[in-house]
């Protein structure tokens, strides 16, 4: 008996070196499988040494993704009852471009918003802001979502954002997950968490909830959200107490030693106890080992500088390393950010999301990603009119939806440009279908790993279906730019033009091609195997900077990374009152922020929100166990079935991000249109509500 | 030695890449697939640690669905090892769900039968490892060639069988447990949520609202069995048109349950080594031979008909012993519902026969205490299957009615108190099927949380 139609079948299939251009930690190398235009199979490409085992449930489920039947396969225009109907290419065209004549010529270029989003990775992405700029203009966003406060934390600190290979923690003694739940958001790094640990290595996770990572820590540390600073403070404290400071590195290193060791002498355990919940004993333990510990590697997730107070966090934490002389050295360092692939731009990041000191008179850069709403709202002279949205999902994903909302629902014309019909899309004029990772070659970078690695065409683009640089090139046609101006910018619509366009931008780089591409990934030019291992630091006094003058110049924060309590915090006793409740909203295995969730693969395993509660949080409430409760504060509100999970530290409730509004609500009804403190980050994880059955 | 998947807790994060790894190489569609990921203490409870199983078939030695299978549908292949089920062949009845204590084989409603899976055969043809085991993000799930002494499914929540399952799972490490102690401060809640307080979840779908069907087709059966029985002993004038009536109304209810009616015939094809098998052809015969034996008269009729009551006993005896992988007590032969002690007990009511009746309604008595202690000693979330007031109504239809009229007004019982006798026994099929329990993973996680917890409860108590 054959259980298996497939088998000899594979002789028709033809595999190629692809790779997941999603905003995700492990940006795998990819082996794909594609037999007669159909993906069949998707494995690992063995040449990304980060992530040689398998690709995560996302990764697979692309094979339902780019033939999904919720596809946007065609133009969709939206009619007057509030409904959408299909409509040509040529007619959605002629629409776009009248509209964008008309309001350049009644109030300039920058009534125009352009808004992009980090739903997908590559070179060609540029091709937005080169037309935009090629129209005469626009208003666009700074700061960024994801990590700001945390790039420039660093950025403040090292001089610069990159850290050693994924691998490199493999050798580490201690390894210490700040805030991050690498199980189901890095997944990749838990094999060389585990080798650490086969090898002796402790692992102390800091997490108010019991995560996947947790289970396996020897030390986990539940810290009152946003308080993290304090508890970095009181270890430094004891490290120096202790004598367990590195005092040749630091003498040799670093800058401000002296400063922040007697902003530390005030920092003890007991304040600290009384600030993150965190019991002495505990605190005394995580410095003992951080202190003893040799070598060391902190790795830290983005959730916790999400704050307003995140960016002094940050710079906290990474102090613990630079006084026990753990950076530049194998198995130790800062696992935040690997920008090393960034190989491309002139500026990396955070700086890149810096408004420019000098506007040039042709972006307006003028939004705050953070504050999307509420700044779209507040332009004037031009007020905004129009909105082109593409790899984004701002109505879900940016802070403060209700505002967001607002102020789309303002505009008098707005295009957005997707795979599936998203939240946001809802929200438009114009829906333009969007192309998948298998429809458009492009070279991406990661940051965690730093290979550079082919994002390849394999597929025809389904039904009516253009890539993005199409679509801005056939506008150009029709606001009469002349091709030469689109020259090195955007490249014609053919995959020669295509892959001519990414040949320029490798070429300056010796032995890389789009061909060397195709054999496999290939590590960044000039990466570091272990980051500042030459003991170069990029900051003004070129050693690691504990005080930084640029910190108080660019962001009025202390030279000192001293703590501060968050914004909402129930330790301010007006917040607390109203609304006592930390709203956590972390990611989860099953999506990238709010990609992946309407596939049925997905729907599978994990089909309805929820809002997780301490049961002692519900028992004070009346919650039982599935009831559906209103989370809410002054913001906005949504309804979700309660989940006990004893595992949640009380005084938290936890809503993974995410979900659409269709699938029961977005976390961001609640969230804050609001600024890190550093770095123009968002901080919508400083967020109370409170809960009550619905 | 032999192929084996190798499973290690202490590295599986639970992230399910390994059940779409299959869904994808065996084009099972975007709502099913042969692998699943379960989670042991699912709802973090305090002091009790939190890990995986990702679960397939294992492909045992002795193959519980393979040996249960009514239609020979199961066979082993012989390069790889892997149990396959031939989609050809099978007839969708569900049973060898019932004896996998795996939970591998899953009724396909669109395609009308089992589906399971199938070591990737293809695969490991080609040399290559299933897909599963080859495309795990962390090393967690393996495959390899094992010797049987590296084999072990001593890992909690895997229901340890003996069936020789060709899996290593390795335990998570000790820290998993020791998440308590370790965050003992600020951990807002104490060892003591009770899993009730969450709502006791499913049990894996059997009983009397499942299993209606095959409840009311084996009491016709013992009805069947006491209505020939008390013709052939000339008790009872039996019409032979009721008697094929309620053969017909049997063979519908024993078909209302198959995924493949056309394939029905395919019951019989397991004399050797299952229940099913011989309880179909056993009902086959004894219909046969019941009806010839009402339609003839005199001594023929009487010798076919005590080859049928034979026959029928037999029967009712296979019918019984289908039960077995999933009757959570003694045996369902003894129990107060089952078929045969049904069968001979209504039989004895009635022939008007004191001694077989009573025998009858001695060992049934003494099932119901059974199932009474049973009732108090049920496990923590646990549904309870059978409550005292269902029990104690049964008892007085079912026995004290008969045995009281019987005392006071003698044999031949009245119809009345025979139609109450037969409400009650009904009452007591019913009754059997909340003491059936599928073997799974899900269940033995369940009942190994509740022990965890309840030694982290009193670890708890006893620091206080």
């Amino acid at each position: 008996m054959t259980p298996t139609p497939r088998t000899g079948a594979f002789a028709a299939m033809s595999v190629h070196t692809t790779a997941c251009p999603r905003n995700c930690y492990s940006t795998c190398g990819m082996r794909v499988h594609v037999e007669a235009g159909v993906v069949r199979r998707i494995e690992p490409h063995p040449g990304n040494r980060a992530t040689p085992e398998g690709v995560c449930l996302k990764g697979l489920s692309y094979v339902e993704r780019v033939r999904s039947p919720d596809r946007l396969l065609r133009p969709l225009r939206r009619t007057g009852d509030g409904n959408f109907e299909p409509t040509s290419w040529e007619d959605a065209l002629d629409l776009i471009s009248g509209h964008l004549r008309r309001i350049r010529s009644e109030s300039g270029p920058q009534s125009l918003l352009y808004y992009a989003g980090s739903g997908t990775k590559g070179l060609l992405n540029g091709a937005g802001l080169a037309f935009w700029r090629l129209f005469g203009g626009c208003t666009t966003t700074y700061g960024d979502l994801c990590w700001p406060a945390g790039l420039e934390a660093t950025r403040l600190t090292l001089g610069d954002n990159r850290h050693s290979a994924p691998w490199d923690i493999s050798r580490a003694r201690l390894i210490v997950m700040w805030g991050k739940n690498a199980a189901e958001t890095n997944i990749h790094q838990m094999p060389f968490v585990h080798e650490a640990m086969d090898a002796g290595a402790r692992l102390v996770v800091i997490d108010p909830r019991r995560t996947e990572t947790a289970e396996r820590a020897d030390l986990w540390i539940r810290p009152r959200p946003g308080s993290d600073g304090a508890l970095a403070l009181a270890v430094a404290h004891e490290v120096i107490r202790a004598g367990a400071v590195d005092e040749e590195f630091v003498r040799d290193r670093v800058l401000g030693f002296a400063e922040f060791a007697s902003l530390a002498e005030q920092c003890s355990p007991e304040w600290a106890a009384g600030i993150t919940d965190v019991p002495v004993p505990d605190i005394r333990r995580l410095a003992e080992w951080v202190g003893r510990a040799q070598p060391v590697t902190i790795t830290a997730g983005f959730g916790m500088q999400r704050y307003t107070n995140s960016g002094q966090t940050m710079r906290a934490i990474l102090a613990l390393l630079a006084i026990t002389g753990n950076i530049g050295r194998p198995g130790a360092g800062w696992v935040y950010a690997n920008l090393q692939s960034q190989v491309f731009d002139e500026v990396s990041d955070p700086l890149a999301f810096y408004p420019p000191a000098t506007p040039d008179g042709i972006l307006r850069v003028s939004v705050s990603t953070a504050r999307l709403g509420t700044d779209m709202l507040a332009q004037s002279d031009p007020p905004l009119r129009m909105a082109w949205i593409e790899r984004g999902n701002p109505v879900t994903q940016n802070p403060d939806t209700n505002r967001v909302l607002e102020a789309l629902r303002g505009l008098e014309f707005r295009v957005v440009v997707d795979q599936f019909m998203t939240d946001t899309a809802r929200e438009a004029d114009l829906v333009l279908p969007a192309k998948t990772m298998f429809e458009q070659t492009d070279v991406i970078g990661a940051y965690w790993h730093s290979y550079l690695q082919l994002k390849q065409k394999l597929l025809d683009p389904p039904g009516e279906v253009k890539p993005e640089t199409e679509i801005y090139w056939l506008l150009a046609g029709r606001l009469d730019i002349p091709p030469e101006a689109l020259e090195g910018r955007i490249p014609s619509p053919s995959d020669e033009a295509v892959e001519a366009f990414l040949e320029a931008k490798l070429a300056p780089f010796d032995g890389l091609d789009l061909q060397a591409l195709r054999e496999g990934p290939v590590p960044a030019p000039g990466n570091q195997e272990i980051a500042f291992a030459d003991g170069v630091f990029p900051t003004p006094s070129g050693r690691i900077e504990l005080v930084s003058d640029e910190a108080a110049e660019r962001w009025g924060v202390d030279r000192l990374p001293s703590y501060s309590e968050p914004q909402e915090s129930v330790r301010r006793v007006d917040a607390a009152t109203t609304h006592p409740l930390y709203l956590m909203t972390p990611n989860t295995k099953n999506r990238i922020h709010s990609q992946f969730g309407n596939l049925q693969m997905i729907r599978r395993l994990d089909p309805a929100p929820a809002v997780h509660v301490n049961p002692n949080d519900a028992a004070a409430r009346g919650i039982a166990d599935g009831m559906s409760v209103r989370i809410h504060n002054g913001r906005g509100e949504l309804r979700l079935p309660a989940r006990l999970d004893p595992g949640l530290k009380e005084g938290c409730v936890s809503v993974t991000n995410g979900w659409w509004i269709t699938d029961g609500g977005t976390v961001n009804f609640c969230s804050p249109g609001r600024e890190t403190d550093i770095g123009h980050g968002a901080a919508f994880h400083d967020t109370l509500v409170d809960v009550e059955p619905a | 030695m032999r192929g084996a998947f190798v499973f290690d807790a202490d590295r599986c994060t639970g992230c399910q890449a390994c059940e779409l790894a299959c869904q994808v190489e065996n084009d099972l569609g975007e709502r099913r697939s042969w692998r699943t990921v379960l989670t042991f203490n699912e709802r973090g409870q305090p002091g009790v640690p939190v890990f995986h199983l990702s679960l397939a078939c294992n492909h045992c030695l002795e193959p519980a669905c393979m040996h249960a299978c009514p239609a020979q549908a199961y066979e082993r292949d012989r390069v790889t090892g892997a149990v396959l089920v031939d989609a050809t062949r099978c007839v969708g009845c569900g049973y060898c769900a019932w004896a996998c204590p795996y939970g591998a084989p899953r009724f396909e409603p669109e395609r009308g039968v089992m589906g399971k899976c199938t070591f990737c055969a293809h695969r490991l043809r080609e040399g290559l490892k299933p897909a599963c085991a080859q495309y795990c993000p962390t090393g967690a799930l393996d495959y390899g060639m094992l010797a049987e002494s590296d084999l072990s499914d001593a890992i909690e929540g895997l229901p340890r069988t003996g069936l020789g399952p060709a899996i290593r799972a390795l335990p998570a490490r000790e820290s998993f447990s020791d998440l308590s102690r370790t965050a003992r401060a600020g951990a807002g809640s104490a060892p003591s949520v009770a899993l009730e307080t969450f709502g006791a979840e499913p049990d894996g779908g059997i009983g009397l609202q499942s299993e209606w069907s095959l409840a009311a087709f084996t009491f016709l059966l013992a009805t069947l069995f006491s209505v020939l029985a008390a013709s052939v002993t000339g008790s009872a004038a039996v019409p032979p048109v009721a008697f094929a009536a309620g053969v017909a109304l049997a063979t519908l209810l024993s078909l209302a349950h198959l995924g493949r009616r056309d394939r029905a015939w395919r019951a019989i094809l397991n004399l050797r080594r299952s229940w099913l098998s011989r309880e179909v052809a056993g009902f086959a015969i004894f219909a046969g031979a019941g009806i010839v034996s009402l339609v003839l008269d005199g001594g023929p009729g009487l010798a076919v008909g005590g080859v049928a009551v034979a026959v029928g006993l037999g029967m009712l005896l296979s019918a019984d012993q289908v039960y077995r992988p999933v009757y959570s007590g003694l045996t369902p032969i003894l129990d107060d519902g089952g078929s045969l002690l049904t069968g001979v007990y209504l039989a004895g009511l009635l022939m008007g026969d004191v001694r077989i009746a009573g025998f009858a309604g001695a060992l049934k008595l003494v099932g119901v205490a059974r199932a009474l202690r049973a009732h108090g000693d049920m496990k923590l979330g646990t549904p309870s299957p059978t409550p005292t007031v269902t029990l104690g109504t049964r008892t007085t239809l079912g026995l004290a009615v008969p045995a009281l009229t019987w005392t006071l007004a003698g044999v031949p019982l009245p119809v009345w108190a025979l139609a109450i006798a037969f409400i009650g026994e009904a009452v007591a099929r019913a009754g059997f099927y909340g003491r059936l329990r599928i073997v799974s993973p899900e269940r033995q996680i369940r009942v190994d949380v509740a022990a965890r917890l309840a030694a982290s409860c009193a670890l708890a108590v006893r620091r206080t």
